[in-house]
């Protein structure tokens, strides 16, 4: 027993413990450049065996000191020093099981009260506000189909995870249908983007890929060069008794159209670029879309008919005009997009217009005037640049459904930013158990087979701030002449006071303390302020124990000739050399 | 000998003379995120295209304006630098050439293709190789020419209503009509006429007139800058380094003359480190030690630091001569890599701003650098004098003594740097530790140096133990330092990374070793001659 206390408490076993430590931090670091921080992390940092590791330097270092008890005087910095890390230890084992370190990501102009932390779980339950939550970190042992995971949820139901991808992507893709709109699948190869798959559908509009805009339209026939843009006349949106229709205006303006499954047939009477009331009547002013309008006609089986104004621009004008009987239950609305309005830079370059006959043909027109017919599987070159593109399918009526496929991040990218986890569920005990696909921050309803509807959800574990945070304002300076940040801020409401939170200056409330981390711009829409949110109860163990052990080394060094009478060091004695 | 000493140092401080381009070079500019006189755009811009400080030994300033006044020319001049020779030949570029004409580079059709391929791996994100990222800089370079002569670099046309608001460059001021595109158009007109008389006579209106479009920067801001550049004191500092470094190496003992004499140089010098990093912390409006250039420069002068400290307490001779020999291949390494160790003063990333605690955290931090630094010079000396000189026995008590206590003042000052920086960590980020890779590797530094103190408490090392284990611990500092940013690169601390230089570093590493393994054997084998180490006992144990 003396024997193994000697041990435990010899500076032998100091020396391996700390080049063991060096090495094994040393190689940490690597596996974190080449991996990532989570990955690092998991394998060592916050692995069982590394605390392990060091309990035993706790221990070492708590039996040195205490094999010296009663202490003499010359030993006050080596006892202050150690003394020190034991606490520092205590401190940082404190902060780990009781410390919290999330995320809260605030739009201007609303508030969060919910921290983010970033521990991923599965959720599940019949009550929105009581979902079971259970761990889901699948990233270093994942299910697979033959290695699933079963969680019994009582009521009869379990959930098999039996999928996951760590990046994932969700595309949507159109498969035949027997009812639907059409859908075609264009390829562009380029060497300077390599290959994009696209699919076009005519409620797309005009949709842009790269250099270059395209649109698909259901048509009888080509029409010729230079005539009216079908999908140019924008859409219409009807909503009929909850089932909601999407409509081209040109194609109403052609002929009327029966809505599937109701008694109802709409069609544009027609169509005026530029509304304007003139001697009280509502007539074209010009043919610029200036403030596009369209009259519309809904008549039911029986031959009693609605007709409405609909505005794309001043949607509160909408107007009902006439009305033959009941009400319908039919809510309609118009938008036609501004021509060329962009979110992001200027407007593509090019311009492809692409038209589905009825016998599946595809025609395209290039902006330059080429023309042509599409052979399934050949390229066709456009002359922008070395673009060519190929026609992969081409469904005449197609429902979209979402696939996953897993992502790899590439190496050039980091890891945090590739897109999010996906895990692959079935719910035995459910109405439908075929599997389905969850991404980060989805929550899905399903109905059981006792026809009450649950819950399943899949995103990152939450905990109340405690207090609501309001963004009021957030504002970016940036350096002059560029557009690289310099500083930004945060003008946050919390429980009616006002605070501005900025990089080095949190915020505490609540027993926690807010940071100004980074933010994310939204294309046109409000900015998005993100503050990392902490609370570390072993802060003031760890600062203590730091305070002890930097000045238990000055002690040692500097201060112990005082400590022991003996002034060894002395500068007195520095040997003098002659040569 | 004094008189001599002074006369240098006169010579050294006099200010740059007045010259043709005095004026011009002072006329503020907005570049990178900073207003700076163009002096300063001039000098980097050249040096980034052509990789000189002063191409065909022209002033910066001249260079670009030639360029300006004859576009053609300068396309058509060998001036864009491209040294790797791998790439030369692949590119079909003559490998032992080191300038190539604009001209040259963007009608070959290996560097067209390169250059598809290089895009599309960016825009498809995958990674560049390292070949791929020295291409990239050959197409920064042509790129970086161009916007000189299309006039896009000077953005010395300033902001109407903010001084910190965004200024036009000459390409702006030509689709202007105004005054100042009249003076510039004279004053390109002399440049072009060779004749750098009549550009500094262009050169007061041509100022008055920008300075009319709006307001303008401190002049005595501009005047400082100039002047930081003019007169660079680092690179005036380290010949007085090695002035001091001979003297006291001839020196026959801490008392004689030559030792003051060279304690004496090493003063001046160390003053000019002073000057020079007080001008640029003035400039930047910031505490000096956020990139590897400035640390580089701050290690130099911790390590001088401490020298001089230690030696006016033990005139020993040896603490500055390591430090001195440590400080002049510093100063000189930050005055020949500008690719490793990039000079340009750059606005900070927005966490780095104000901070209390992170000036702390990072001199603390450096300054345990420099004490190693130090240390890993009296290592050497150590080493040495054991292996070739061991009859010297007072010699080696007093090394052994210095080595000691270098190692004490970078361990003490390394715990708490690295303690600072989770002072700095919790007060930014909100948390103490993180396992951030530059956290570890201080730690791991730190770690090796412990591993060292208590090796010889267990007596398993005694002082050539410790000196051979100071060399050695040396190399977790230099990871720390350098390796985290450049060979790791990943972490938090990633707004010091950079490219460059890895394998020289590694070199130098293996060196480090050998130099140890040699000498180890060599005493090994004196040792065996004669009587084992008897100046060498274990320290008594604690």
């Amino acid at each position: 027993m003396k024997a193994l206390y000697k041990f435990l408490a010899s500076i032998k076993l100091a020396v391996v413990l700390l080049l063991a430590l060096a090495a094994i931090l040393g190689t940490a670091t690597f596996y974190e450049s080449i991996y990532d921080t989570k990955t690092a992390q998991h394998l060592v940092y916050n692995s069982v065996w590394f605390a392990i590791f060091l309990a035993v330097l706790f221990i070492n270092v708590f039996c040195a000191a205490a094999i010296r008890y009663p202490w003499k005087p010359y030993q006050t910095g080596f006892v202050i020093t150690h003394v020190g890390i034991l606490i520092l230890l205590i401190g940082s084992l404190i902060t780990m099981f009781y410390g919290v370190d999330g995320q809260m990501a605030v739009e201007e102009g609303s508030s969060s009260d919910r921290i983010v932390l970033d521990q991923p779980q599965l959720l599940f339950g019949t009550d929105q506000a009581q979902l079971q939550e259970i761990p889901a970190e699948f990233r270093w042992s994942p299910p697979r189909e033959d290695h699933p995971y079963r969680y019994d949820l009582g009521q009869g139901v379990t959930a098999v995870v039996d999928g996951y991808y760590h990046h994932s992507v969700a595309e949507p893709r159109y498969v035949a249908a027997p009812e639907g709109e059409p859908a075609v699948k264009l390829e562009f190869t380029s060497s300077r983007f390599g290959v994009l798959d696209n699919w076009l559908t005519p409620s797309m509009g005009k949709v842009v890929f790269g250099p270059a805009s395209a649109r698909l339209q259901a048509v009888d026939k080509v029409p010729e060069p230079g005539a009216a843009q079908a999908t140019d006349l924008g859409m219409l949106q009807l909503l009929v008794a909850d089932e909601p229709f999407l409509l081209p205006v040109a194609d109403l303006m052609q002929k009327p159209q029966a809505l599937k499954g109701t008694v109802y047939t709409v069609r544009v009477v027609r169509y005026l670029p530029t509304a304007v009331v003139r001697e009280n009547k509502l007539v074209n002013g010009g043919p610029e879309p200036k403030n596009p309008c369209v009259e519309v006609e809904v008549k039911d089986d029986h031959g009693k008919r609605e007709r409405y104004y609909l505005f794309s621009k001043l949607p509160q004008l909408n107007t009902k005009f006439e009305q033959t009987g009941p009400a319908f239950p039919v809510r309609a609305m118009f938008e036609q997009a501004e021509p060329d309005a962009h979110e992001h830079g200027p407007a593509p370059k090019h311009h492809l217009d692409l038209y589905l006959t009825p016998d599946g043909q595809v025609h395209y027109r290039f902006e330059n005037g080429k023309t042509g017919t599409f052979v399934p599987g050949e390229p066709v070159s456009p002359g922008w640049m070395d673009i060519q593109i190929t026609q992969r399918d081409v469904f005449a009526k197609a429902r979209q459904e979402t696939v996953y496929r897993e992502f790899k991040v590439p190496k050039a990218d980091k890891e945090k930013e590739g897109p999010p986890s996906a895990v692959r569920v079935r719910l035995e005990g459910a109405a439908n158990p075929e599997p389905m696909w969850l991404q980060y921050g989805d929550l899905k309803e399903v109905k059981l087979k006792n026809g009450k509807s649950f819950i399943i959800g899949y995103a990152y574990r939450s905990v109340p701030a405690g207090v609501k945070l309001e963004l009021l304002d957030f504002e970016v300076g940036y350096d002059p002449g560029t557009k690289t940040a310099a500083t930004y801020k945060s003008k946050v409401k919390v429980e009616g006071q006002e605070y501005t939170i900025q990089m080095n200056e949190p915020l505490h409330r609540g027993g926690f303390t807010f940071y100004q981390s980074s933010y994310q711009e939204q294309p046109g829409g409000p900015w998005i302020s993100v503050f990392s949110v902490a609370n570390d109860p072993g802060i003031f163990l760890k600062y203590l124990g730091c305070i002890l052990l930097v000045s238990g080394i000055f002690t040692m060094f500097y201060l112990k000739p005082y400590m022991t009478g003996k002034r060894k060091y002395n500068a007195a004695q520095m040997p003098k050399e002659t040569t | 000998m004094k008189r001599l000493l002074l006369i240098i140092l006169l010579a050294l401080a006099m200010p740059a003379l007045a010259d043709d381009f005095s004026q011009l070079r002072r006329l503020p500019a907005q570049d990178g995120g900073r207003l700076k006189p163009l002096d300063t755009v001039a000098a980097e811009s050249v040096r980034f295209i052509t990789g000189k400080v002063r191409f065909k030994n022209e002033d910066p300033l001249w260079t670009e304006l030639r360029w300006m006044a004859d576009p053609d020319a300068a396309l058509a001049e060998a001036n864009i630098e491209f040294r790797n020779k791998d790439l030369q030949t692949k590119l079909g570029l003559d490998p032992n050439g080191r300038w190539y004409s604009f001209k040259e580079l963007s009608e070959n059709p290996q560097v067209k293709a390169r250059q598809m391929d290089v895009h599309r791996k960016m825009q498809q994100k995958e990674e560049l190789s390292n070949e791929d990222k020295e291409f990239s800089q050959l197409l920064a370079r042509m790129q970086m020419l161009i916007s000189v002569l299309d006039g896009s670099l000077w953005h010395i046309v300033p902001n109407s209503a903010d001084v910190n608001g965004s200024w036009g460059s000459l390409a702006d001021l030509k689709n202007i009509e105004c005054p100042a595109r009249e003076e510039m158009g004279k004053l390109l007109e002399s440049a072009k006429a060779n004749k750098p008389a009549g550009v500094a006579s262009a050169t007061p209106a041509l100022a008055t007139a920008l300075a009319a479009m709006g307001p303008q920067p401190p002049t005595a801001w501009m005047e400082r800058e100039v002047q930081y550049n003019s007169f660079h004191a680092f690179g005036k500092a380290w010949p007085l380094y090695v002035l001091a470094f001979f003297l006291i190496l001839f020196a026959p003992s801490g008392q004689s003359k030559l030792y003051w004499l060279g304690m004496f140089s090493a003063a001046a010098g160390f003053s000019l480190h002073i000057y020079g990093f007080v001008l640029r912390c003035l400039i930047a409006g910031r505490p000096p030690v956020t990139n590897m250039y400035e640390s580089v420069i701050w290690v130099a002068f911790g390590a001088v630091l401490f020298a001089l400290i230690f030696e006016l307490v033990y005139r020993t001779r040896y603490y500055l001569l390591a430090a001195l020999a440590g400080a002049i291949i510093a100063l000189i390494l930050a005055d020949n890599l500008p690719a490793v160790l990039d000079p340009t003063i750059k606005p900070l990333t927005p966490v780095l701003r104000n901070n209390f605690w992170l000036t702390i955290h990072v001199l603390t931090i450096t300054l345990s650098y420099a004490a190693f630094l130090l240390s890993l010079g009296l290592g050497h000396m150590v080493l040495w004098a054991y292996a070739f000189q061991s009859d010297k026995k007072e010699r080696l008590k007093t090394l052994n003594k210095a080595l000691y206590k270098a190692i004490q003042v970078g361990v003490l000052l390394l715990a708490a740097g690295t303690i600072l920086g989770g002072v700095w960590a919790n007060y930014s980020w909100g948390r103490f530790w993180g396992w951030d890779p530059k956290e570890v590797w201080a730690l791991i530094a730190l770690l090796g140096y412990l591993a060292l103190l208590h090796g010889r408490y267990a007596g398993w090392l005694r002082h050539f133990g410790l000196a051979a284990g100071s060399i050695v611990a040396y190399l977790g500092v230099l990871m720390a330092w350098y390796g985290v940013n450049f060979v790791l690169g990943a972490g938090l601390h990633s707004y010091g990374f950079g490219n460059g230089g890895v394998q020289y570093v590694a070199m130098f590493c293996a060196a480090e070793l050998l130099y140890v393994a040699v000498l180890t054997w060599r005493y090994r084998v004196n040792s065996r001659s004669s009587r084992p180490d008897p100046v060498d006992p274990p320290d008594p144990a604690l």
